[in-house]
């Protein structure tokens, strides 16, 4: 009973996820793009769910559906993608370029699929440990033991990112500047 | 009798969570009102049947008898999403929150008071408020609507700041608790409230469930005087009672989980003996954090909306870290 | 004072003054319209004179004088440092050959003058050489005419009660009416509607009291210009009262600053009573003094509330709180007079009746009341620190640039300038009275707030001592010409019965003159011009709303302010529609 609930709910949300990518493509309408694309991830987070991976699925939900997605539509609508931009024609460098990178890619994803030999490492925790003390902490203890160099890293990259933001932000603040204003920041 | 475990028993409870809080929504603004024109030396509805108690069933009628107006060069598809978008996040997120501590039985199958114990509960409370703003952010941008809009994007990096230092503060509470669960997070509270261990922890938390929910003083969403209804400004009828519905379920939601973090969720005395009572317990915790939140509605002007991003950033947001770094290493030293 | 300007004047500028004329202590100098422009800039700058205060600028058709040329200009000053007034009028020779008059701007000499003159324009059809944007003000764009002309027709204009389906008059009904931007075109040319973003706050908006319409240019959430379009509650006032008798103006003062009748009233009918010379007993006095200071209460006691209201939100309670207070002054308006907002509650002479015999306790009684109450308003609101961030530093309006906007009342003394006419030129017995001028030195809004809410303590000590030194006596002149006699004398003597006849049907009759009075409203110097031709009915009628030039100066307070700002800023103005448009 639990295995055809399963079942089907993984087709189901599957389909959504399926359907969901093509809208991303497809839509005419930045907006649009951006929500099938919050809904992509969405039904992304719930097959996480199914394959027993809450952590990531929040994570995913919490990151991708919650933040950049908002930003994604945060910068189409102040920047007013509105108008479709016009390709030149269907012929050219750039047409020809994306479709070979999306034969690689189907090539490479169609490898892994049917053959199976394209398989990520796999570590030494196991369902069950993983049960025992909660996947939480066992993502945590990962972090701050074995991969503690990539991840203090990763936080200074994304330091310095923002303060390249703050930056950036002050200067544009720095041109408006000039009119009269009457409040002390 | 798998399915009936598997399938029924969340599917009537949810059942029973969103009609409780669809009720709670509708006599939430009932008493709202009521309490406003108390403080304000007035009677408040008392036309709609005994005391006005009927005023909400008439409200709901007049809205969903209202007729609908879609402005001109409005994106549709969108415009028509994103009210129910704001009501979802505020609807879905009870699935984690304990209302009692005692499971029972009927008809032979163990009801537990809550839908589901994900031990990832922290987290998705979390994930799910941050997706909150969708509903607004796209209601704003599809009014086509210079006052929507700007509304849209205050309250949006208003959701977004606020929040930071909320989950920083949650963290703290997990750094005690440790559990992400929300079930053993009420039961780490079993000998003292959260609220005590952590006071600037629960005020900083408060803060920014308000800002969270729009409410006032942080009720730039809709900044009637300014905006004239913000976001919502385009939306007459039962989609502009939509809106109103996440607002008030996004209320009674803060209170709930303010209940649960910091206030001992379902404990108080005899809770033991007579289970029942941790139902009674959290829902008088969840009304006094309600009528706090009316009461500083009723009292308090509104904050500036620049103010209001530089109070989050530059003191709310350092304090709880501050906040969180205290608590890590007095739990450290106390082992 | 005046005789000492006009003698200078002639000094410096001999070929400049064509005559002075005095008429009820008002000097008067006619002045040729090529010299004009350099002796207003005398007049301002001399330091013995020093009219820094353009008061009012106004004009007068003379067709049905028939004085050549028809048309003049009346600008009324005021020195606040010297303490004493002028009026100057420029005649302007028109001779058919231009589409109308034309007179020098005095924008640059007096920066209030800039709405002044376009008002004068759009109703009287005179332009006004230099100024930097002569639209219409009042009336809409595509008006036809200039309705204060005398050869202006009256009514005409036909007005379809029922929207009948047919009539191709509504064929608009229910269809878009303006596709694309919706602000109006008319924006001074500076405005960058391309890269900045225009909103429209108003005329339907919730903070803006009335239909006041502000054409907002944002760059962000920040203010780039503010551009205020007003007209839409433009009654023609002026117009009505050129054909009504002094009398029968006074209830169409109640509708300008509604929330101020009674001070309305009292500049009016001062205003006539100076025209025609009558005295008014000290009873009357007294009483109007009591009611012009209530009235005064529960306009700044109407402006706190939706202020906070403004500021909050629509729940903060401070908003229900003051309404209470007003409630009760009402309560006691409803006593004297039977009305609550539109009161119309003194007449030329005195007052209509004698207060009743319960009306000084139920003063008593709120005045009592009423210092703990506005206690209660100062703890909610005057050091809360979330109410201290919104109107500190918000709006600032110094005093020079409140003087040269013409801007007066709460708003001048918040930016430490003490001048209220009540002190200065004292009027109904104000000068009987103890109380101070509260000033601030900030002049932001929270500057004018304080001096707000001092000033209601300020009225407070007013009526508290009017009403305690009542004196006894008539409460109306005894002068029958101007008072209809009580009715118990009708019944016995012809001759009151003759006055009261005569009084009814043909109205006074004032002398040939002109006079310019001023009052200290709640919001500013309300000021009336009335010229008188010896007939029933004023042959010129203009008002000076203090609303409507206080909120010339918005531009100037919010520039540079957030669009949350401009809502404290309007707040801080204290605009009254009904005063702006009249």
């Amino acid at each position: 009973m639990a295995q055809q609930l399963q079942q089907g709910l993984f087709l189901a949300l599957a389909g959504v996820a399926v359907v969901a990518a093509l809208g991303v493509i497809f839509n005419r309408n930045a907006v649009h793009s951006a929500l099938s694309l919050l809904a992509n991830f969405v039904a992304l987070a719930m097959l996480y769910v199914l394959l027993n991976a809450q952590f990531i699925a929040i994570v995913q939900v919490a990151v991708y559906a919650g933040a950049i997605v908002v930003l994604f539509l945060f910068v189409v609508m102040l920047l007013g993608a509105g108008g479709e931009m016009q390709m030149g024609g269907w012929l050219n460098w750039r047409t020809a370029f994306i479709v070979a990178a999306a034969l690689v890619l189907l090539t490479l994803t169609g490898t892994a699929v049917f053959e199976g030999t394209i398989n990520g490492a796999i570590g030494t925790a196991t369902p069950e440990q993983i049960a025992q003390v909660g996947q939480t902490e066992a993502v945590g203890t990962a972090l701050f033991t074995d991969y503690l160099l990539p991840f203090e890293l990763a936080s200074v990259l994304l330091l310095v990112g923002m303060l390249g933001a703050v930056v950036l932000g002050q200067r544009w603040r720095g041109a408006i500047a000039g009119r009269p204003s009457g409040e002390a920041e | 009798m798998d399915w009936i475990s598997l399938l029924l028993v969340p599917a009537i409870k949810s059942l029973v969570v969103v009609v409780a809080l669809l009720t709670g929504f509708a006599y939430l603004s009932y008493v709202e009102r009521k309490l406003v024109a108390r403080f304000q030396v007035r009677y408040g509805p008392n036309r709609a049947g005994p005391f006005g108690i009927l005023q909400p069933i008439s409200d709901a009628l007049k809205m969903v008898f209202k007729e609908e107006i879609v402005p001109l060069n409005v994106d549709h598809v969108v415009y028509l999403l994103s009210p129910a978008l704001t009501v979802m996040p505020a609807l879905v997120i009870w699935a984690v929150i304990p209302v009692s501590g005692a499971s029972f039985t009927l008809f032979g199958q163990t009801i537990t008071p809550y839908v589901s114990d994900v031990n990832v509960g922290l987290l998705y409370i979390l994930a799910i408020a941050s997706l909150a703003t969708y509903g607004i952010v796209l209601a704003g941008w599809s009014s086509n609507n210079k006052y929507s809009l700007l509304g849209a994007l205050r309250t949006s990096s208003q959701m977004l700041s606020y929040e930071l230092p909320m989950g920083i503060t949650l963290v703290s509470v997990l750094l005690i608790a440790g559990s992400l669960s929300l079930v053993d997070i009420v039961q780490a509270q079993r000998g003292v409230w959260f609220a005590l261990l952590q006071p600037i922890g629960f005020i900083i938390y408060f803060i920014c469930g308000l800002a969270e929910a729009g409410r006032s003083p942080f009720d730039l969403p809709e900044t009637e005087n300014e905006l004239v209804s913000g976001f919502a400004t385009e939306y007459g009828g039962i989609k502009f009672a939509l809106f109103f519905m996440g607002e008030y379920i996004h209320m009674i939601t803060i209170s709930a989980l303010a209940t649960t973090f910091f206030l001992g969720g379902w404990y108080g005395p005899f809770v033991n003996q007579i289970p029942v009572l941790g139902l009674v317990y959290f829902l008088i915790k969840v009304a006094f954090m309600i009528f706090l939140i009316v009461w500083i509605r009723a009292s308090l002007p509104r904050i500036r909306y620049d103010k209001l991003m530089h109070f989050c950033w530059k003191f709310l947001l350092p304090l709880s870290l501050l906040n969180l770094v205290v608590t890590a290493v007095v739990l450290v030293l106390v082992g | 004072m005046s005789d000492t300007t006009f003698e200078k004047l002639r000094a410096q500028f001999p070929d400049a003054v064509l005559d002075v004329s005095e008429f009820r202590g008002d000097t008067t100098a006619t002045i040729t319209r090529e010299t004009f422009l350099d002796v207003a800039r005398f007049l301002r700058d001399e330091p013995d004179l020093q009219y820094d205060l353009l008061v009012d600028l106004t004009s007068i058709d003379r067709r049905d004088l028939g004085i050549e040329p028809r048309f003049v200009t009346v600008y009324e000053l005021y020195s606040i440092p010297k303490n004493h007034s002028a009026r100057l009028k420029v005649p302007l020779p028109w001779d058919n050959s231009t589409e109308m008059p034309q007179c020098p701007s005095v924008a640059a000499i007096w920066p209030t003058g800039n709405w002044h003159e376009r008002e004068v324009y759009d109703l009287m059809g005179i332009g006004f050489t230099g100024h930097p944007w002569l639209h219409r003000i009042l009336m809409p764009e595509n008006w036809v005419g200039h309705p204060l002309r005398k050869d202006y027709p009256l009514g005409g204009e036909p007005v379809y009660f029922s929207s009948d389906r047919d009539n191709p008059r509504f064929a608009h009904l229910g269809k878009p009416i303006m596709e694309g931007p919706s602000y109006p075109s008319k924006l001074p040319d500076d405005v960058d509607s391309e890269t900045h973003l225009v909103i429209n706050v108003g005329p339907q908006h919730p903070a803006t009291h009335g239909v006041l319409r502000l054409a907002v240019e944002l760059d962000g959430e920040r203010i780039v210009s503010v551009n205020p379009d007003i007209g839409y509650l433009h009654s023609g006032f002026e117009k009505t009262g050129e054909n009504k008798r002094y009398e029968k103006f006074i209830p169409y003062t109640d509708r300008m600053d509604y929330l101020a009748a009674m001070n309305n009233n009292l500049a009016y009918v001062l205003t006539v009573e100076k025209l025609l010379e009558v005295e008014i007993p000290p009873r009357a006095q007294y009483i109007r003094v009591i009611l012009a200071e209530l009235q005064r209460i529960a306009s700044h006691l109407f402006w706190i509330a939706t202020h906070a209201h403004d500021v909050s939100g629509t729940i903060h309670s401070l908003l229900m709180y003051a309404l209470r207070e007003r409630e009760r002054i009402l309560d006691i308006f409803e006593m004297f007079c039977g009305a609550r907002l539109t009161t119309s509650g003194m007449s030329v002479g005195g007052l209509r009746q004698d207060i009743p015999g319960a009306f000084p306790d139920a003063v008593r009684s709120f005045v009592s009341e009423f210092w703990k109450r506005l206690q209660d308003y100062e703890a909610m609101l005057t050091r809360n620190p979330i109410w201290l961030s919104r109107l500190k530093g918000v709006g600032i309006l110094r005093a020079e640039d409140a003087v040269a906007l013409g801007v007066t009342g709460p708003m001048l003394r918040a930016g430490g300038v003490p001048f209220d006419l009540r002190k200065a030129q004292p009027y109904s017995s104000y000068d009987h009275f103890d109380f101070d001028i509260p000033t601030a030195t900030e002049a932001d809004s929270y500057a004018r707030y304080q001096v707000r809410m001092r000033e209601m303590e300020q009225s407070l000590r007013i009526v508290e001592q009017a009403v305690n030194r009542l004196p006894e006596g008539p409460f109306c002149t005894d002068d029958r010409k101007v008072a209809p006699p009580p009715r118990s004398e009708i019944d016995l003597s012809m001759e009151s019965l003759i006055h009261h006849f005569k009084l009814y049907t043909e109205g006074y009759k004032p002398p040939v003159g002109e006079v310019y009075g001023m009052a200290e409203n709640p919001k500013g110097i309300l000021g009336f011009f009335l010229v008188s031709d010896g007939t029933a009915i004023p042959y010129r009628l203009h008002v000076r709303g203090p609303s409507f030039v206080n909120l010339q100066a918005t531009d100037l307070m919010a520039r540079g302010h957030l669009l949350s700002d401009l809502i404290t800023i309007i707040g801080t103005i204290d605009v009254v529609l009904g005063d702006v448009d009249r």
